[in-house]
Parts: C-alpha cells; structure tokens; sequence
C-alpha cells in the first residue's frame, strides 16, 4: 500500500512540476478546445478552484483526493486558490469559466449557502450541476479538560440556564453552522450563552486551549488537533460514530433528552460537495458522468480509505460519499434550514 | 532533546536535503523578489513536487523556501521602492533613499546580513527553546492583540515624519479602509459597494505594491535611471561594506530579531506587524531619528533582521500548537498534515527527530542564503543604473503578473492601480504612506480584537487595560512612546 502511496505521489510530483511551470508563467489554463463530448476527457488539466486561501481544510481535502481521483479519472487536477466573499468569488469563479467540465470546484456547506442568503450571489442552486459529496465533519461542543465545574453536557445547560449570558462560547464566525448549532440548542433548552464570533475555526478553537472562553462550538475532524486540552461534551449526530476522537461523549439529543428533528445533526455539521456549472453539466453531460463516476470511484476506493487512516489520528470516518441526486438534495436542505433559521442566528450575534 | 538533535542532524545531513535546500533557497530568493508574489503562494505552488517526498524531507524543502522568499522581498524594496512581499514593506523606507543615494550595495549588503542574523539566531533560539516559547501564544488573547495593535499604531504615530496630524490623518484613513469589509462579530456588510472581493478580506498585496511600486513607476517616468550617483558595480566592496556595517550593530540586530522572534510567535501577527514595529522602535531608539525614512541603514537592519527572524519564530505556533503563525505557515501545517504529522503538544514526542530536522533546516537555509544571496548582489544592483524606458515597463508587468497570480483577479490589478494613484496623489501632499499600510494591516486586529474583548467581558472595557501583566505592560510603553519625543524636546529646552 505505501508503495502504491508513493508512486502516486511521484506521479503527482511530476503533475505538480507541469502545474507549476503552468503557474509560474502566469498563463490561465484555458480549457476545452475538445468539442468531441466524453472522447479524450479529459485532455486537459482540470482546474479545481478551492474557495478559500492554501493551507486551509478545503485546500487539505482536496490535496488528500487529489491522486486517487486522478488515477479514476486518468487526468490532472491543477489547484486554483480563489479566497474571499466567503466563498463567493471561487463559486463565481467556477460558473463564470467554460462550460466544459473542465473546471470544478469545491462546496463547502454551510458556507457555500451564505453566499446566497446573506452575501448578494448572482447565482442560485440551479446553477450548479453535482458532482457528489466527499466529507461530513459533525458539530460538536468543548470544554477545556481542566474545567472541572461541569462533569457533562446537562451540567452546562443547567449551569447556562440558571446564570444566562456566563459562559462565552466561541464560534468561527459570526454566521456559520456553530452559531446555528448554539441558536438551535439555546430555542430547545432556555441555556443562553455569551457567543463570541472569532475570525475563524483555528481562532476560536485557540481560545478555548488558552481558556479565554469556556467553550467552543466546532467541528469533530476541524478541532481534533486540541484533543491534548480539550473535551468533547456532547456531538450533533443521530448516533455517535466517532466516538474514539470525541471522548465517547454522547449525542445532544440522547444526553438532553430531546427530539432529534429538534436540532436536526445535519445543521451544525460541515460537508465537502464537489461540483460543476449547471451550463457545462447541460453542454457535456458525458464528461458530467466521468467526472461523476471517477469521483465516486476514487472517495469510494479502499486505497483512499487506507489513506485516511494512516492520517495521524485516523480519519475514515469523515468520508461520507454521496451521489450527485443526494448532494442536490443535501445542498436545498441545508439552504432551507439556513434561511429558516437566520433571524435565530441574528439574535445570537 | 539531545537525542532528538542527534537524529535530526542524521536525517538533516545528507546530500538530497542539502541540495534540496539550496535549490529551494534559491527558488525562494527568485519568487520573492518579483512584487505580489509572496511566500505563501510560492510554497502553495512548490507543495505538490513535495509530496513525492519523505514528510521531513518535504518540510524542510518548504521551510529552505521560505527563508529564501522573505529575503528575496527586499531585493525590489531596496532597488526600486517595491516590497517583494509584506514582510519588506518597511525595508522600502531606508533602503530605497539609499538606492537613490548611491548606495544600492551597502542597502543590500545591510539586508543580507540582518536577514540572515535574524533568521539564524531565531532559528537557533527556536531549536533551544521552542516549548517554553510556545508558551508566550498561550498568553496573548484578545486584550493583548488589542494592545498590541495599538502599541504599533501609536508607537509609529510619534517617530514618523515632521507634521504629526498628517501622519495621524493618514493612519486614520488605513484604518477607514480596513472598516470595507465586514463586521468581525455581527457579519454585516458595510462598506464594499457591492464588490464581492472586497466582501470578507481586502486585497492587502495589491494596497502594498499600489502604494509603493506603482506610484514610484509615476516618479521614475520622470527620471532617467533610479540613482543619478556614480556606483561601482564591479566589485563586491560596497556589498561587504554594508555587511560589515551591519555586523558592527549587534545591538540593533538583536532588538529587530527579539522583536521578530516573539511577534513571529504570536499566532495571527507575522511579518508584517513585525517590521513595522521593530522599524518603529529603531527609530524612536536612535539618536538621528530624523534620518530614518531618508536612508537610514539603521532602517533597514530593524526590518530585515525582524521579518526574517518571524519565519523561524512562526513555526513555534505551528508546529507545537497546530496553529499557523503566518499565510506561509498555514501552507506548511497543510503540508504536515498531508504527510501525517499531527502538529500539536505531542509532535516533538511522537515526531522529535523530524521536528527538530525541521527546525535544522532553517539553520542550514539561512547560511545557504548568505552565500548565494552574497554571490548575486553584484549583479542586481545593476537593476538602479538601467534606463527608466526599459525599467518602467519591466516593473509594470512584472507587478502586474505578480499581483494577479495572487488569486488569478483582475480586480486586484485594478485596485492596485487605483492605490498606485492615491499613493502618487498623498505623496505629492507629503502625506506618509506608512501610516495608511499600518492601519490596513492592524485594522481588523484590532478591530476584532476589542470588539470580542468587550464580548467578552459583558461591555466592562477595563478588560482592555488591566486584564493581564501583557496589556499593562503594552500600554505603558505604548504611552512611552507617545511621551518620549515631547519630553526629549522639553529636557532639552
């Protein structure tokens, strides 16, 4: 397996040095030029545009899919940075290139919604064609390990209920699946906590360690490097299928003792959706399928999973393969549940 | 950590790391010499190759890169009054009146010798010291990024330039500019025009090489070449003369690279805060305040030795907390996680030999630099005897590349341009430029910072005074430094 490992990544070494001398020119990869539907797709590289700046969780997904869907599809991927809007400017990107399937690009929801709802987009959902869902990172609430006022999650709510406003939770940002994940557990409890937005998930999941807040609302994979300093209290999700990086804490639902379509586990959680524009979908829907069908091949495969859990800590469980009907479905659902629940999200902030 | 030592000198110490390292060095110094291409999407582009190597292998190849590319940024500062990244924006205000003087190779000579004095001693305090240092992250929350930003602000209020309500003018108007994009706490679109760029961050590179570059491009069409002086550019004697000066400033060396070491530390700051702050304190230090902004070369060692000392510094956050300590950093902790070293408290435990490799590399990189950025100054200062009618387009395109190869944006071009005009139009007012680019840069620090500090605290705003040792202490010589010149003149009637 290492050596199968490896000798992808000496492919994708020489990959890179083709992207780089590409890049370094500053020439703007121009794709399509084959008009002949699926035949020889992909002849070019495919330009995959990353929402967000390098180094980031998206930026890493991708780098971790990148040879095995490579190897499905029997191309190139060339990796495009196109940070800002919050997220708005790398989606626009994306619909505002050829439509010839040879540029993808890389949801990350809820964040990609937001760009809808509160964020002016010039695009909806219809605009975009599925490619399929890579990623589920489930929301989960922490406390610092040498917090010892609270043994579990009913203690907190009891705690934040009885003194409101005490405790400061801090979150990645001032709209986002953590602040819904608090807004939606504040409607159900009558806890209420002092939400402070930081500018991002490492900011926030930092305050926490340095215990300048008492909890922070994040994600399990995206705060799993503070797992020396901090424990998870409770995990948005109808089972606890994580339960070796989340300290066996249970659900919120099981532990609160309320209806899970209360807070419903896909709210505070995070997913990777790749796509296309609806135009190039339409245009080429062969090279719609290839690029559908490697996709799935490659984040289904058992060298990718293999993959994954070499990781240091393992992390299998966050791939959740979702075909390109169900990741339609999953985009409108975590839209629906956004705008519904803005003016709760409003009032926490 | 002996033994972490002797195996990350085994793993260090073969010929493939020492080649990969000068190459990288020298990609590095190449990369970040062209304006707006910075280091963090210099290692970005460089991270593929990478991955067809040993983790260690690849990490050092990244950091060898890193220290090249902050380097490289202040060849174009020094030659033509553009800083190659951030981290050099300060270094354009001695080092380029020098150029103008004549003096491109000392300018040069200064910079090597501080950049890598700061980033050598940085890298040997960080192999000796990284887990007590880490420590200082832990105790910088948002009261003291607060007072930290406006300890930079005021500290360089009152050493910049003659008028000082100018200079405030400019400082306040940064800080205007910075308010574009949205509120940090309640996310509420405020001043973007409904550009979707200037939305959640402003395009800071684009601000930085406007201001500078392409209102110097405005001056230079008037001129014939940079510098009318005679300069000989056939030895290497006014290269080493500058080195020479350098080293015979150990004290100042010292302040830029403390002041780099600990700002590099600090999550969230980096290079450029650290510039600006360490040129700050050498010119509020200094007898000849006057001087600095003319072509001071005491200018130019506070901001060469501190952003270099930053690149080591940085990846103390990074490596022992997990969190970034610059862009470039980020770019690394991706890299690390991708060939499965966890950065946290447990890596120097479970990964010490490749961390202190790592850590090595930046030792061996710095050295590497001294002798290959020593062996091209020659050549380069050439750049400042070339005609203006071959210059002036040469650096035009090449910002203009480098600028939109930072996210392949028309709109950054455009905006660069539109701050090469206000940058043209301020100077011709004598208004300074540096307060405008620290309050761009400090303005949603510190913005952030006070609005959560008072979250925090339920609206009490004494948690921005008196919250911990840190802020009194910053705010204590944040008032020094706004006292210090009224009461100098006063002392001395």
């Amino acid at each position: 397996m290492t050596t199968n490992i490896r000798s992808r990544r000496r492919f994708l070494g020489t990959v890179g040095s083709a992207s780089i001398i590409g890049l370094t020119g500053c020439l703007s990869v121009s794709s399509g030029g084959d008009n002949g539907g699926a035949e020889n797709y992909p002849s070019n590289p495919i330009q995959t545009i990353i929402p967000f700046s390098e180094g980031g969780g998206v930026d890493r997904s991708v780098r971790e899919l990148q040879s095995f869907f490579e190897e499905s599809i029997d191309g190139q991927l060339q990796l495009e940075y196109r940070p800002g809007g919050g997220t708005q400017i790398g989606q626009q990107a994306v619909l505002d290139a050829n439509p010839d399937c040879y540029t993808v690009g890389v949801a990350s929801m809820p964040a990609f919604n937001f760009t809808m709802i509160t964020g002016d987009a010039d695009y909806d959902l219809s605009d975009f064609a599925w490619i399929g869902t890579k990623l589920v990172d489930p929301g989960v609430l922490r406390k610092h390990r040498d917090d010892d006022r609270f043994e579990d999650i009913t203690d907190v709510i009891e705690y934040a209920s009885e003194n409101p406003g005490d405790l400061s939770v801090s979150t990645s940002g001032p709209y986002n699946q953590n602040v819904l994940g608090l807004a939606l557990l504040q409607e159900v409890t009558g806890a209420e906590f002092n939400i402070v937005p930081y500018d991002g998930g490492g900011p926030s999941r930092n305050a926490l360690v340095t215990r300048e807040v008492d909890l922070v609302h994040a994600n399990v994979y995206n705060s799993v490097n503070t797992t020396d300093d901090t424990e998870v209290l409770a995990i948005h999700a109808e089972e606890n299928n994580w339960s070796e990086l989340t300290d066996n804490a249970p659900t919120f639902s099981d532990a609160l003792g309320f209806d899970q379509e209360e807070i419903p586990p896909s709210g505070p959680e995070v997913r990777y959706a790749w796509y296309t524009s609806a135009e190039a979908g339409d245009e080429y829907s062969e090279r719609l399928s290839i690029l559908q069908e490697s996709f799935e091949e490659s984040v289904t495969s058992r060298e990718y999973e293999e993959h994954l859990s070499e990781l240091s800590p393992p992390q299998e469980g966050k791939r959740d393969f979702r075909p390109p009907d169900e990741t339609e479905q999953l985009a409108q659902e975590k839209q629906d549940q956004m705008e519904s629940h803005l003016d709760t999200m409003e009032t926490v902030v | 950590m002996f033994d972490n030592l002797i195996q990350g000198l085994g793993i260090l110490l073969s010929i493939e790391n020492l080649v990969l390292i000068s190459i990288a060095v020298c990609i590095g110094i190449i990369a970040g010499a062209i304006p707006g291409f910075t280091g963090t999407n210099t290692v970005a582009i460089a991270l593929p190759f990478t991955l067809a190597m040993a983790p260690e292998t690849a990490i050092v190849f990244l950091a060898a890169i890193y220290v090249g590319a902050n380097y490289g940024g202040a060849i174009p500062a020094v030659l033509i009054n553009t800083p190659g990244t951030a981290g050099a924006t300060a270094t354009v205000l001695d080092a380029y009146p020098m150029s103008q003087q004549g003096k491109a190779g000392q300018a040069i000579g200064i910079s090597i010798a501080a950049s890598v004095f700061g980033g050598l001693i940085s890298a040997i305090f960080l192999v000796l010291l990284i887990n007590p240092v880490a420590e200082i992250a832990f105790l910088f929350g948002q009261p003291e990024f607060f007072a930290l930003s406006m300890f930079g602000i005021i500290a360089l209020a009152s050493v910049l330039g003659d008028n000082i309500a100018k200079g405030l003018l400019s400082g306040l108007f940064g800080l205007l500019i910075a308010a574009i994009t949205l509120d940090p706490v309640t996310g509420q679109r405020r001043l973007d025009f409904g550009f979707p760029e200037l939305y959640s961050d402003l395009p800071f590179i684009p601000i930085i090489v406007g201001l500078f570059a392409i209102s110097e491009l405005l001056y230079l069409i008037k001129k014939e070449k940079i510098s009318d002086k005679d300069i000989d550019v056939d030895s290497y004697d006014n290269v080493f003369e500058g080195v020479r000066y350098a080293l015979k400033n150990p004290f100042q060396l010292l302040r830029a690279t403390s002041i780099g070491t600990i700002i590099g530390s600090v999550p969230g700051a980096g290079t450029s805060v650290a510039n600006f702050i360490s040129w700050g304190e050498a010119k509020r230090a200094s007898d000849h305040p006057e001087q600095f902004g003319k072509g001071n070369p005491e200018g130019v060692i506070a901001s060469e030795a501190s952003n270099n000392a930053v690149t080591s510094s940085s990846l103390i956050p990074t490596l022992v907390l997990g969190i970034p300590g610059s862009g470039t950093t980020a770019v690394m902790l991706a890299a690390l996680l991708l060939h499965g070293l966890q950065p946290g408290p447990q890596l120097m435990e479970v990964f010490g030999a490749e961390a202190t490799a790592i850590m090595l590399s930046l030792i061996a990189a710095n050295i590497v630099l001294l002798f290959f950025a020593l062996a091209i100054s020659r050549y380069i200062v050439r750049v400042v005897l070339l005609p203006t009618q071959w210059l002036v387009p040469i650096i035009l395109v090449l910002t203009v590349i480098g600028v939109y190869a930072l996210n392949s944006s028309l709109f950054d071009v455009w905006f660069m341009i539109l701050f090469g005009v206000l940058g043209f139009t301020m100077r011709e007012h004598d208004y300074s430029l540096i307060p405008l680019v620290l309050g761009v840069i400090l303005g949603p620090l510190a913005e952030g910072a006070f609005r959560r500090s008072l979250e925090l605290s339920q609206g009490d705003p004494s948690i921005l005074f008196i919250s911990s040792p840190i802020t009194i202490a910053l705010w204590i010589l944040a008032l020094l430094a706004l006292t210090s010149k009224p009461l100098k003149s006063m002392i001395q009637g």
